[in-house]
C-alpha cells in the first residue's frame, strides 16, 4: 500500500528502500549548523590571534583591545561624549529621509518611463551618464553647494534612486503579455491593466530594488559622513578614531555599521518573503 | 492548389531602410532635444538662485573647464590621462583579484552549501560593512597601491561571490538528472551543466562589481591621498570651490563607468543571446 501511494506522488520510485526516507537523523541539521558556525568562529579568532601576535605593527587591532573598546563605547560613549546610540540614530535618520525620497521618486519615475518607453529612450543621453557618476563623486559638489542635513539626504537620494528606478523600469516590459491581453479581452481599460496587472507584477521588483538601494544608501552615508563633517554619525565615529590611530575602536564602529546594514537588509528581505511567498527565488 | 499555396510570397517583415534611418535620426533628434531642455533648466535654476549662485556651476563654465582639463591638465600639471590611468590600473587590479576569488569561492560554497552555512556567522557581518568603512583601517595598516587594491577588492568581491553562490541552487535539476541518467559523474555534471548554466549570472555579477569598484575607488582616493586619480581630481577642485571643474570631473567619471558597464553588457549580450532578459 505504502509503496503504491508513494508511486503516485513519484517520490519513492527512485529509492529502492522506503525505510531510508523515514529514518530520523541523529543530530538535527540546525543544531549541526550552529555547531559548525561556532567552530568557524573559533577558527576566525584563532587566525586573528595568530596574526595579532606575529605582526610587528603596533596599530593592528587586537581581540582584547576591540572588546575593551566596545565596552567603553557602549557604556561611556566616544571621546566627545556622544553615545553609540546617538551615532547610529543620526546616521539612520539621514538614511531613511534620503531613502524614502528616493523610493517615492524612483517608483514614480520608473513606472512613468516604463509605461511610456519613448520618454526614457529620448532622455537616455542625459540619464545614462548621470547614472554612472558614483554618488560619492557628488560629495564635493554637495559640500560646496548644500549644507547640514540636506547634504546627506541629497547624497543618499543619489545613491538609492538609481537602483530603484532601474529595477522598476526594466521590470515593466517583463510583465506577462497574456495577463494584459486577457484583461483587454474582457474589456478592461488601460487603467485596469495598470492597476490589476502591471502594478502587482512589478511590486516584487520594486522591493528587490529597494533592498539594493537601501544597501547602497548605507554605504553612501558612511562615505558622506567621513568626508563632510558633522561630529556625529557612524562614519564619523570611525574616522575620528582612525585619526587617533585607535584601531580597536575603528573595528567596533565597523561592526556597528555592519550590524545596522544587516538588520536593514533582513527587514526588507522578511517583508519580501512575507508578501511574495509564491516567488521561490533564492536571495541573500 | 499546392502550387498556388507555395506561390504565396512569404515575405519577411520588411522594414524599409529609409524608415529605419529616420527612426534612428528621430531618436538622435529627441535626445538632442532633451539635452537642450536639460541645459535650459540648468540656466533657469541659475537665474532663479542668482543671489547665491557664485559657486553654482554653469553650462558654459563646465564645457570650458572640460576642455581646459583635457588640453592643459590640472593645477598640478597632471593630465587627465594620468588621472584616468592611475584610477584605472587600481580598479583593474583589485577587480581582477575579486573576480578570481569571488568566482572560485562562490562555486565551492555553492556546490558544498554546508561550507557556506557553517561560516555564515563570519561572512554575513563582513558582507554588510560597506567597503568605504574599511578605508580608515586601510589607511593605517596598508600603504600605496595595496591600499586601493584592497578597498576595491572588498567592493567587488561580494557582488560576484553572492551572485555565483545563489545561482548554483537555481540550476535546472532536470538538466542535471538527464546527465546523471546517462551515467555522468559528479565532475562531469559540474563541467557540462553547472558551469555553463551559471555563466550568465557570473557575468551579471561581474557587471555589478565593476560599478561597485568604480564607486569605491573614487571614495578611497578622496579620503586617502595620492595626488593622482579621478576622485582626487574632483576633491582638489572642490577645495578651491571651482565647481565647474568638479562637474567636468564628475562627467568623466560617469562616462568611464558607463563605458565599463557597456563593455560587459556587450559581452553578455554576445555570449548569451538565448537569454531574453532586459538589463541596463
Amino acid at each position: 500500500m505504502a509503496n503504491t501511494e508513494l508511486a503516485g506522488t513519484g517520490v519513492g520510485q527512485l529509492n529502492g528502500n522506503p525505510r531510508q526516507i523515514v529514518k530520523p537523523r541523529r543530530i538535527p541539521r540546525r543544531l549541526k549548523i550552529y555547531g559548525y558556525n561556532l567552530i568557524t568562529l573559533g577558527i576566525f579568532f584563532l587566525v586573528w590571534y595568530g596574526i595579532q601576535s606575529s605582526t610587528t605593527s603596533s596599530y593592528f587591532p587586537t581581540i582584547g583591545g576591540v572588546e575593551r573598546a566596545a565596552i567603553g563605547l557602549v557604556t561611556r560613549g566616544d571621546i566627545q561624549g556622544f553615545s553609540l546610540v546617538q551615532h547610529a540614530w543620526a546616521s539612520s535618520v539621514r538614511v531613511f529621509a534620503g531613502f524614502g525620497l528616493a523610493l517615492v521618486m524612483g517608483v514614480t519615475l520608473g513606472l512613468l518611463m516604463g509605461l511610456y518607453p519613448f520618454i526614457y529612450e529620448n532622455s537616455k543621453v542625459i540619464i545614462e551618464p548621470i547614472r554612472f557618476i558614483p554618488p560619492i563623486a557628488w560629495i564635493p559638489m554637495s559640500m560646496v553647494l548644500l549644507r547640514g542635513f540636506t547634504r546627506y539626504v541629497f547624497i543618499i537620494w543619489v545613491g538609492a534612486f538609481f537602483p530603484i528606478f532601474i529595477s522598476v523600469l526594466t521590470s515593466i516590459p517583463r510583465v506577462e503579455t497574456i495577463l494584459k491581453d486577457s484583461v483587454k479581452v474582457y474589456g478592461g481599460s488601460r487603467w485596469d491593466i495598470l492597476k490589476r496587472i502591471v502594478i502587482p507584477s512589478v511590486t516584487p521588483e520594486i522591493l528587490a530594488g529597494a533592498r539594493i538601494g537601501l544597501g547602497d544608501s548605507w554605504m553612501c552615508i558612511v562615505a558622506a559622513e567621513m568626508i563632510g563633517g558633522e561630529p556625529i554619525g557612524a562614519g564619523r565615529l570611525i574616522l575620528k578614531y582612525a585619526d587617533l590611530l585607535n584601531m580597536n575602536a575603528v573595528v567596533v564602529g565597523m561592526i556597528l555599521i555592519g550590524i545596522i546594514g544587516f538588520a536593514c537588509n533582513e527587514l526588507v528581505l522578511q517583508i519580501e518573503k512575507r508578501l511574495f511567498r509564491w516567488r521561490s527565488q533564492i536571495t541573500l | 492548389m499546392e502550387l498556388q499555396a507555395s506561390e504565396i510570397p512569404v515575405q519577411p517583415p520588411k522594414i524599409a531602410p529609409t524608415k529605419a534611418v529616420f527612426g534612428n535620426l528621430r531618436k538622435v533628434f529627441y535626445n538632442l532635444l532633451s539635452v537642450a531642455i536639460f541645459l535650459l533648466l540648468w540656466k533657469i535654476i541659475l537665474s532663479l538662485f542668482l543671489v547665491q549662485a557664485t559657486y553654482f556651476p554653469t553650462p558654459e563654465g563646465t564645457i570650458e573647464a572640460a576642455i581646459n582639463l583635457i588640453v592643459k591638465g590640472d593645477l598640478e600639471g597632471y593630465s587627465l590621462i594620468t588621472h584616468f590611468w592611475a584610477s584605472f590600473t587600481k580598479v583593474l587590479f583589485g577587480y581582477g583579484v575579486a573576480l578570481l576569488t569571488g568566482i572560485t569561492l562562490g562555486v565551492i560554497m555553492g556546490l558544498y552549501p554546508m561550507i557556506y552555512e557553517a561560516s555564515k556567522i563570519i561572512i554575513e557581518p563582513l558582507r554588510f560593512i560597506p567597503p568605504v568603512g574599511w578605508v580608515p583601517m586601510a589607511i593605517v595598516l596598508l600603504s600605496g597601491f595595496s591600499r586601493f587594491a584592497f578597498i576595491i577588492w572588498l567592493g567587488a568581491f561580494f557582488p560576484v561571490f553572492i551572485s555565483v553562490l545563489t545561482s548554483i541552487p537555481k540550476v535546472d535539476p532536470v538538466a542535471k538528472d538527464v546527465v546523471k541518467v546517462y551515467g555522468a559523474k559528479r565532475r562531469q555534471i559540474i563541467q557540462k551543466i553547472i558551469i555553463p548554466s551559471v555563466m550568465p549570472e557570473i557575468l551579471a555579477g561581474a557587471r555589478i562589481s565593476i560599478g561597485a569598484s568604480w564607486m569605491c575607488i573614487v571614495a578611497a582616493e578622496m579620503i586617502a591621498g595620492e595626488s593622482t586619480g579621478l576622485g582626487r581630481l574632483i576633491l582638489k577642485y572642490a577645495d578651491l570651490m571651482m565647481t565647474n571643474e568638479v562637474v567636468a570631473g564628475m562627467l568623466f567619471i560617469g562616462i568611464i563607468g558607463l563605458g565599463c558597464n557597456e563593455v560587459i553588457l556587450r559581452i553578455e549580450k554576445h555570449l548569451f543571446k538565448w537569454r531574453t532578459r532586459i538589463t541596463l
